[in-house]
């Protein structure tokens, strides 16, 4: 069976099939509307609604153990939960958080710690403006 | 009997995000929650009809599985769906090289991933696709992880 590579939208131009990309549904829509008092509106899937208050309260979680770990210049694991935190955002549909937690990864990777620094706060703070809009 | 997939996936979340996906489309879904885990269905189940494999996972890792699924003499034709947090393109063209069926990068959504599932799994479920462990009397169940088949096997032990 030919093997089907079915990458991200930014390296179609190296996929060597696309005929699995289609349109982008819109249960994964990027959030584009601010909500009351700062509130980020995400559109999910009303399937997934069981799944998302525990899907957030993880990354939130996440957020915490990234700093303690940051204390101590455990660059491994911030590395290790912040490649987590990103594939479960893209999963989910959460790109935003699958962008930041790929910056604080990258950071982790090569011992950059301002980095980190600044965009944890950044990271949790995201999180708590997150209203999710279940269609 | 169902279409079984076996989800070889260390984040707990996105486990049952794939769960929930695949069993919302009629699918049955084994799941691994690392590479120790994947290792004994391996070695004590008849493959499933897919597998969802994450490429970094503890203890042993999705390059390392892949070549173990494709040396198994019953289950190395069972097409892989390689999946990654990455986009990194040696480790695509490396999974692919190694015998990946397809590799999803997770940022393409749940709905990117349903769209390969599909593609590979036949229209028809097959009914030799038996999920339950080779010796056991239990009924296949349509979710099951690998602790919980370790355990109830304790018990059995135990029992015996």
């Amino acid at each position: 069976m030919k093997p089907i590579l079915m990458s991200s939208i930014k390296n179609q131009d190296k996929t060597t099939d696309t005929r699995l990309i289609g349109e982008e549904p819109m249960e994964y829509t990027q959030p584009k509307e601010i909500g009351a008092e700062g509130e980020v509106l995400v559109h999910i899937d009303a399937s997934f609604e069981p799944l998302i208050p525990k899907f957030l309260t993880n990354r939130k979680n996440e957020v915490v153990t990234m700093r303690e770990a940051l204390t101590t210049q455990d660059f491994d694991t911030v590395r290790k939960v912040a490649h987590g935190m990103k594939g479960a955002g893209g999963s989910y549909g959460f790109d935003r958080i699958t962008d930041m937690a790929a910056v604080v990864e990258q950071a982790a990777k090569t011992g950059d710690a301002s980095t980190i620094e600044r965009d944890l706060p950044a990271l949790g703070s995201y999180l708590d403006r997150i209203k999710v809009v279940y269609e | 009997m169902s279409t079984t997939v076996l989800v070889v996936e260390d984040e707990q979340d996105t486990a049952e995000l794939l769960t929930r996906l695949l069993e919302r489309e009629g699918f049955s879904v084994l799941h691994a929650g690392d590479g120790r885990q994947a290792r004994t269905l391996i070695d004590t189940i008849r493959p499933p009809s897919l597998i969802l494999l994450d490429m970094v996972i503890p203890y042993v890792s999705g390059f390392e599985l892949l070549r173990v699924i494709r040396r198994h003499p019953d289950w190395q034709l069972t097409p892989i769906i390689m999946l990654s947090a990455d986009d990194y393109e040696p480790d695509i063209q490396q999974a692919l090289r190694e015998g990946a069926t397809a590799y999803v990068t997770k940022q393409k959504g749940s709905a990117g991933l349903l769209q390969a599932v599909k593609r590979f799994l036949p229209a028809t479920p097959p009914q030799d696709q038996i999920v339950a462990q080779a010796g056991s009397a239990a009924p296949p169940t349509r979710r099951v992880s690998v602790r919980h088949r370790l355990q109830g096997n304790q018990r059995k032990e135990r029992a015996a």
